[in-house]
């Protein structure tokens, strides 16, 4: 019997028992559905398996899940408020199952990004009793983590007798101490899966208690829970869930007055990430600037607000860790729209591509902020500054992470945004559903790919691009490599949500016909599918639809903070690319440190020495297939455009 | 419908159809299958017609079907070539799926709702579009409808027999059709006319009398040499009157043939007081066949998708209006059928055995279920086997190694098993071959294992078929039967499509070396197809 039959087995238990224990009446309706979705996906599974094209045992199982997860979020959004049995305990319950269920089959791969570092942390601290590292890097062997290939991180502090400490703070790695020590990596994994789904009922009670109804709940915490981005940091490794646990409970507890639970919450949010303490300093001076509380709660509170500097200087020397004041100076200007309609419209990382749920819970928090519970709205005010000081960052996305890294601990925000919205309006809810849903099972067959060099592809550009040899990721709005689309996407946005506030002021109502809306959205596919099929008039030459006959990706894929270079291609004598451009005269940009010879479309060029840095070199494009062949010396591309 | 709605539902599938059109013109590599996608679009948007009026319509959000459109073009640059049919097939199904379970959430089906959906489903089989197969894909439509028209007045089929204007079809009586339509082989006019047939038999036999049987004489017009002595007993048995009904079943399975397998569940089928006759007959005779039929699909390729109709016909044709709570039913076993709708050719030939070994379990366990217990408690039960069966359905990575050897009779030939580890099979398929029955010995398989200890198995004709046996054109002239465990594999598309008869033979795990010895007593052009080894982990 395989891992994921295993799996499979415990997630039908979870998805027939769970269902019936939250809900009080309608359990037959729960069992003929089951029932049915069951026969459903048996049926099509074994037709596949009929014409020869057996799926990866793991794609199987993330389609199973994301299936009978849909289909249980729209039973439950469909039951009425006598019906359901709002037991936070139950919903923690099955959701920790599902997140173990989801966490034990990522785990078939290694761990990623930072997230090996707090095991390494963690482990330090059950076998060492200390945070130095450098047994650890030593003998990676003697680690769960199962990889050879890690060296600190660069800019990890090193103590004065030459300690190797990680940059990551280690409240996280004493919280998975005892997991590791009783199960190792799967110890680790539940651990975060464990509080995350504390999280999930946190949410739960902070919506009731906020005085929306039941029956929006039920609504709303399925699309959380068992969509991105929490249903990939639930069960990885990094602060992320844990984070949106402690704000959750901040935010609940200073709902119903109980500062010192708040405090003791925003403490831990702070020891999370020193990042977040930014957003714990924020809340602390809104609830004292608006309920005035005594003076003990304000001496608690600049205790609490010293607590996570005042560890980071004991450990480093550094009360800020790794980070200076000069991050807090701000940037360009245009860096600040660069990244905040990035975090929202980015094809690779933003919040409606990755999480269309939570795009429109920020729609919500927009426009319908007057009707936000107080908390929440101090919640709201408390994440600005954090926001102000992410955006003109040039990892505003959230580097070699899963996508939205850095906004998954305003969890219980964008929730209460989405369940206001839902208030008003049901209809968006089922399509947003399933396109969380594709997103879900995508990320949970194939965790390794939520791992994306920031090169301004998105997957679903670069398979459309591989597949037709065609630019298809020009149509989709990139704010990592600036874009027409994402122009567009940024304009239309704003457009829409100023129609959105102005129409219901005009009392204007605008009703299109059912059956128009998805020939409209039909029409539109067939347009982008003819625009990306012609050739477009930039290329760049590690982009998907370039095809490249030898060379390699420079700079290499695992460069720490790669988004900082200019990304290319290198190629040496008898390499090539054969793209699609449209004809006329182009600049080509390239850098060659010896010089080089080049055949550009059937014309000989050379290439002088371009003394480290890209240079632009005029190049005639006859036809709209081109190849460029390296004859002699080596050069780096980093794109082609019209003059 | 009315016309405003018929209106709506010509441009809604136009423009669909065009834009599928453009969308396909401006993708440069095409495969034949990709001809499908207008004619999907059309039929998606057909299926998301309202069927009522415009409240009824908002009611049961008819037109959500519409939305496939969107995502068969999706499908269309998205999905490989290898899955794009059947992707195509799902988001079909999806919509026929919202049709039916909208147009059932009233409590019943118009005879014009069910005609409609019908027509649409039976679309399919418009392709590929040639003049003569066309012309037979519309004429078994066509029958159809008749066939829904005939049985919307038949007492068996009636909601209310009592009702004197009852013009609604049963949900049982809707699948059948749409089964039968989906299913009947469109080579040439014969079978064509199959639903046509169908719709005929219902007519003449009105009476009530012999109400239960007229599933039987159906199946049995489609079925092989037992389904047509079943339905022929059956006919007989019902004529003759209500004296044989107590005895019937004692009687029938030594008739049947008893001592095979396959004649005892003919005898359970066709038999009077036999599974048509179920609820009739006493609880112990229940238990003990539907114990004995679930034994028989299981372990022989039993007409599964005629027994689930069975089943389904007994669970939801009742008297009394339709339970809401169970227009699912329907709804998901027209998906299932919808689901290979791009390779609805494939599935006659081989009817009833085509089907996956986990599938006949889902049936077996809908089959046993539907028979045993009565619908108050059925979904529980369902749920239950569904999960349970869930489990064996997974699909298992298949580590393929083509061998491509032709044997004559007495050759034989030395394969070295793949390295992989895992239980290996070998799929066989043979050539000139088709006229041999079942049973004829076809090769000999010997098998060495890594410890030295040696293994023999005879293949005989039955386990493996004729590689071309199950073409629509060789239906009537090849008597291979389907294998038991078929390699499965389908080739062409539409109503074209057919499987190859290549069956698969389990030879154990930790192989080391195989010989596969072609019979002596073949005839002289017979060959043995040694297609590939499959290791299943």
């Amino acid at each position: 019997m395989t891992q994921e039959t295993i799996l499979l087995a415990f997630f039908a238990l979870v998805m027939s028992v769970g269902p019936l224990a939250m809900i009080r009446r309608s359990h037959r309706t729960w069992i003929a559905l089951d029932a049915g979705s069951w026969i459903a996906i048996v049926t099509a599974l074994a037709s596949l398996h009929s014409t020869g094209r057996a799926l990866e045992p793991a794609l199987s199982l993330a389609i199973v899940m994301g299936v009978k997860l849909a289909i249980f979020a729209g039973y439950l959004a469909a039951r009425r408020e006598d019906d359901l049995r709002h037991d936070s305990w139950i919903i923690a319950g099955m959701v920790l199952a599902v997140y173990l269920i989801a966490g034990t089959s990522a785990l078939r791969f290694a761990i990623d990004g930072d997230e090996p570092y707090y095991v390494l942390i963690a482990e330090s601290l059950l076998h060492d009793r200390d945070l130095d590292l450098r047994n650890q890097y030593a003998d990676p062997s003697a680690s769960v983590v199962g990889r050879a290939d890690l060296v600190p991180q660069l800019g990890d502090p090193v103590g004065p007798g030459g300690e190797q400490y990680s940059r990551h703070e280690p409240f996280l790695s004493l919280l998975l101490v005892p997991g590791i020590a009783i199960a190792g990596l799967w110890g680790a994994m539940a651990t975060i899966a464990l509080l995350a789904a504390l999280a999930i009922r946190s949410l739960v009670r902070m919506l009731v208690e906020g005085g929306l109804a039941p029956v929006l709940v039920a609504r709303v915490w399925p699309l959380i829970a068992f969509a991105p981005p929490m249903l990939f940091y639930a069960y990885r490794i990094w602060p992320e869930a844990p984070g949106a646990l402690a704000l959750t409970e901040a935010v609940r507890n200073a709902g119903k007055r109980r500062w010192g639970w708040m405090l003791l919450w925003l403490a831990v949010l702070s020891l999370l990430k020193i990042r977040f303490a930014l957003v714990a300093l924020a809340m602390i001076a809104i609830v004292i600037l608006s309920v005035r509380p005594s003076r003990r709660v304000v001496i608690a509170a600049a205790a609490v607000a010293l607590v996570p500097m005042a560890a980071a200087w004991l450990m480093t020397g550094n009360p800020l860790n790794i980070h200076d004041t000069s991050e807090l100076v701000l940037g360009p200007w245009w860096k600040y729209p660069r990244g905040a309609f990035g975090l929202l419209l980015d094809a690779q990382t933003g919040l409606l591509f990755q999480a269309p749920f939570w795009f429109a819970g920020f729609l919500g928090l927009l426009l319908l902020r007057k009707e936000l519970p107080e908390p929440v709205r101090w919640g709201v005010t408390a994440a600005i500054p954090y926001l102000v000081l992410l955006v003109p960052r040039d990892e505003w996305h959230g580097g070699w992470a899963p996508p939205l890294r850095y906004v998954t601990v305003f969890m219980p925000l964008f929730a209460a945004g989405a369940a206001l919205l839902a208030r008003r309006a049901a209809g968006w809810i089922a399509p947003v559903g399933v396109a969380s849903l594709l997103l879900a099972v995508h990320g949970l067959a194939w965790p390794w790919r939520l791992f994306h060099i920031a090169n301004g592809e998105s997957i679903a550009g670069e398979w459309l691009s591989t597949r037709w040899g065609a630019d298809f990721s020009r149509l989709l709005p990139s704010f990592i490599r600036l874009n027409t689309a994402a122009l567009v996407a940024a304009t239309l946005l704003v457009l829409g949500i100023v129609l959105l506030m102005i129409l219901p002021r005009l009392r204007v109502g605008v009703r299109m016909p059912e059956l128009a809306w998805p020939l409209i959205v039909a029409a539109v596919v067939v347009l982008g599918i003819t625009a990306g099929m012609r050739p477009g008039n930039v290329v760049h030459f590690e982009d998907a639809h370039v095809e490249r006959l030898g060379g390699e990706l420079h700079p290499h894929l695992y460069q720490v903070g790669r988004f900082a270079y200019t990304g290319g291609w290198t190629m040496r004598a008898g390499d090539a690319v054969r793209f699609r451009m449209t004809p006329g005269n182009a600049v080509l940009h390239a850098r060659s440190d010896g010089g080089a010879r080049i055949d550009a479309g059937g014309a000989e060029q050379v290439v002088p020495a371009t003394a480290g840095a890209f240079a632009p070199f005029r190049v005639a494009i006859p036809r709209d297939r081109f190849e460029i062949r390296v004859l002699e010396g080596e050069l780096t591309l980093d794109r082609i455009e019209h003059e | 419908m009315t016309p405003r709605a018929v209106l709506e539902a010509a441009i809604a599938a136009a423009v669909a159809g065009l834009l599928a059109a453009f969308a396909l013109r401006a993708l440069p590599e095409r495969v034949p299958a990709d001809g499908m996608l207008p004619l999907f679009a059309v039929l998606c948007a057909l299926a998301s017609a309202r069927l009522g009026s415009r409240e009824e319509a908002e009611e049961s959000r008819s037109h959500l079907g519409l939305w496939t459109v969107p995502l068969l073009l999706l499908a269309a640059i998205g999905v490989p070539e290898e899955f794009r049919l059947q992707a195509w097939g799902f988001l079909l199904a999806a919509a026929l799926t919202v049709a039916v379970v909208s147009a059932m959430t009233r409590g019943s089906l118009p005879v014009a709702a069910a005609s409609w959906l019908l027509a649409v489903a039976g679309g399919v089989r418009l392709f590929p579009l040639e003049p003569r197969g066309s012309a037979y894909a519309l004429l078994a439509i066509a029958g159809g409808i008749g066939l829904l028209f005939a049985t919307a007045h038949h007492p068996l089929f009636l909601r209310d027999p009592a009702a004197e204007r009852e013009r609604d079809v049963g949900a049982g009586a809707f699948l059948l059709a749409l089964a039968i339509v989906l299913v009947a082989p469109l080579a040439d006019w014969r079978g064509a006319v199959l639903p046509a047939l169908a719709a005929l038999t219902v007519l003449a036999v009105r009476s009530g009398r012999i109400d239960l049987s007229i599933a039987s004489i159906l199946l049995g017009l489609a079925g092989g040499f037992w389904m047509a002595a079943g339905a022929a007993a059956a006919m007989v048995g019902r004529i003759a009157g209500a004296w044989l009904r107590p005895a019937g079943l004692p009687v029938a399975v030594p008739a049947f043939g008893g001592v095979t397998l396959r004649g005892a569940a003919a005898a359970l089928l066709y038999a009077p007081g036999g599974s048509l006759g179920f609820l009739a007959a006493p609880a112990p005779w229940r238990l003990a066949a539907a114990a004995v039929l679930a034994v028989s699909l299981i372990v022989r390729p039993l007409p599964g998708l005629v027994l689930s109709l069975v089943a389904l016909l007994l669970l939801v044709e009742r008297p009394g209006p339709l339970d809401r709570r169970f227009a699912a039913i329907p709804g998901g076993f027209a998906f299932g059928l919808m689901v290979m709708a791009g390779f609805s050719g494939a599935l006659a030939p081989v009817f009833p055995a085509a089907l996956p070994f986990e599938l006949r379990l889902v049936l077996t366990a809908t089959a046993v279920v539907a028979l045993l217990v009565p619908l108050s408690s059925i979904a529980a039960l369902l749920a239950a086997s569904g999960a349970v069966v869930s489990l064996a359905a997974l699909p298992v990575p298949v580590h393929s190694e083509q061998a491509g050897r032709s044997l004559a009779p007495g050759d034989s030939a030395v394969l070295a098993a793949p390295g992989a580890s895992g239980d290996l099979r070998l799929v066989l398929s043979g050539a000139h071959v088709a006229g041999l029955p079942a049973g004829t010995p076809f090769a000999t398989v010997e098998i060495l294992n890594r410890e030295g200890r040696g293994l023999r198995r005879v293949v005989e004709m039955g386990e493996v078929a004729d590689w071309g046996a199950f073409r629509s054109g060789s239906l009537r002239s090849a008597v291979n039967r389907f294998p038991l465990e078929p390699g499965v594999r389908i080739e062409g598309i539409g109503r074209d499509a057919w499987l190859r008869g290549e069956g698969a033979i389990e030879v154990g795990s930790d192989v080391s070396w195989l010989r596969v010895s072609a019979a002596s007593t073949l005839p002289p052009d017979a060959r043995v197809l040694v297609e590939r080894m499959e290791i299943l982990r």
